[in-house]
């Protein structure tokens, strides 16, 4: 029987066998051997201890990008955010007064009816729930202890976050649709968080939110589609949308 | 995404687009201390594989999160946030590497990457050693280093992409920017010559 070659003991050391290599290592006590011999090398190696950095990498992290990101526009910037704060905030203030029965009402449903024609506001809508979506998960991260009112929270973004991923999706969003669908696990754990449960749980749900990016993903797409309403004709889309 | 930001290019939008964002972030910077916190660490551990400096790692870690800042409007929420920014710290430490063998007038510097090493393979049978008896010994220590600094940067991404933070083929030939045969192949080079250089240590301890 041919033994194995090093190139094969590399990929077992490495858990990319294949299953002759493995069916080979089980009879062969000489590649057994030198493949255990690989492995030990590479837990050797893995193991190693690496220095650490400098106590406070993140703060210095987190202070030159704040030195580094100042930009010369700062002036003009709030000036366009506060135009466009303006115009979601309208929005949605009329969004609100519109009875939600008829069917012409501009809630972001009405554009899976009637794609493109309610972009604007579904966008908006969109807008605003990504806005809201981000202060709950940076509370969220802040939060030493679960509390009603972020889990009354959560369930408030629960409630809308499926409609208006379909009226993302119908409109053919599918970036935003994604993350919204995404986010929805976080929100429904959340909401449902049992204020029973050990602290270890909650460290432990922060973590996973932490861990899967979702508070930046949702800032990408928000700041993405900021710009998109900020570069579209206004006054004239809004109109037609209300 | 794509298409929003083909909405944005076409408006002659980008540089703008890219103060907006960076702005943005100003008024919360809340949101991106988790992803340096996240992900600090484990960045730092490999840009220090691949420069094997305290000091260079700890810049590259800065330099990392600082592209990732500025280019965060061309990250696609679908992709793979750690993919992404692993693939941001190779590329950073690669220009680094480069730049620093250029400094030293490094005419024959290490390869940053090699597709064939061309050293005739040892043989070693016995017994499995025993790791846990060699790195008692300060010696041993630094001959494992010996073998990791003989790997080629990109050798050494891979195997703390693989052996370390255990990523799948697949996410480490996207940090990497190699098709996946390459980039298996990149780590089983590495095993193969960290195999061969521990040889003699291991028969020692056999």
């Amino acid at each position: 029987m041919k033994h194995l070659q090093e190139n094969d003991f590399a990929a077992l050391a490495s858990g990319l066998g294949h299953d002759a290599q493995l069916e080979h290592v089980a009879s062969c006590a000489a590649c057994r051997d030198r493949a255990a011999e690989a492995a030990s090398v590479v837990r050797m190696c893995a193991g190693m201890d690496l220095p650490r950095p400098r106590p406070g990498l993140e703060d210095r992290v987190v202070a030159r990008l704040l030195a580094q990101g100042r930009p010369s526009r700062w002036c003009a910037w709030q000036g366009w955010a506060a135009a466009a704060a303006m115009v979601v905030l309208g929005a949605v203030l009329i969004q609100r007064r519109v009875p939600p029965s008829p069917p012409s009402a501009a809630t972001p449903a009405a554009s899976l009816t009637h794609p493109g024609a309610n972009r604007g506001l579904t966008q908006l809508a969109l807008a605003d729930h990504l806005d809201r979506s981000q202060a709950l998960l940076t509370a969220l991260a802040h939060a030493d202890a679960p509390s009603p009112r972020l889990q009354g929270w959560a369930a408030d973004l629960l409630a809308s976050n499926r409609l208006i991923e379909a009226s993302a999706r119908a409109d053919g969003d599918a970036a935003s649709a994604q993350l919204l669908a995404e986010m929805e696990p976080t929100l429904l754990q959340l909401a449902h968080f049992s204020d029973d449960a050990p602290e270890p749980q909650w460290r432990a749900l922060k973590r996973r939110v932490a861990a899967s990016g979702i508070l930046f993903k949702v800032q990408v797409v928000d700041e993405t589609l900021q710009n998109q309403i900020s570069l579209r004709p206004q006054g004239k889309n809004l109109e037609s949308s209300l | 995404m794509k298409r929003m930001m083909q909405v944005l290019d076409q408006a002659g939008a980008g540089p703008v687009a890219d103060d907006r964002i960076v702005a943005r972030e100003l008024e919360d910077p809340e949101a991106f201390r988790n992803v340096v916190e996240t992900y600090g660490q484990r960045l730092f551990r490999l840009a220090y594989r691949m420069t094997t400096s305290t000091q260079d790692a700890e810049d590259l870690v800065q330099e990392t999160f600082l592209r990732a800042y500025k280019s965060r409007h061309r990250f696609e929420a679908r992709a793979n946030l750690a993919t992404w920014l692993y693939r941001i710290c190779v590329n950073a430490s690669l220009d680094h590497i480069r730049r620093r063998s250029q400094a030293a007038g490094h005419g024959a510097a290490q390869p940053i990457d090699e597709s064939e090493d061309g050293i005739a393979e040892e043989r070693l049978a016995g017994p499995a050693p025993t790791p846990e008896r060699l790195l008692l010994s300060r010696e041993v220590r630094e001959q494992i280093a010996g073998a990791m600094a003989a790997l080629s940067p990109v050798e050494r991404a891979a195997f703390e992409l693989r052996h370390c933070e255990q990523l799948s083929i697949q996410e480490i030939s996207a940090a990497l920017g190699l098709r996946q045969g390459a980039a298996k192949n990149t780590i089983f080079r590495g095993v193969r010559k960290l195999r061969r250089a521990l040889a003699p240590l291991v028969e020692e301890q056999a």
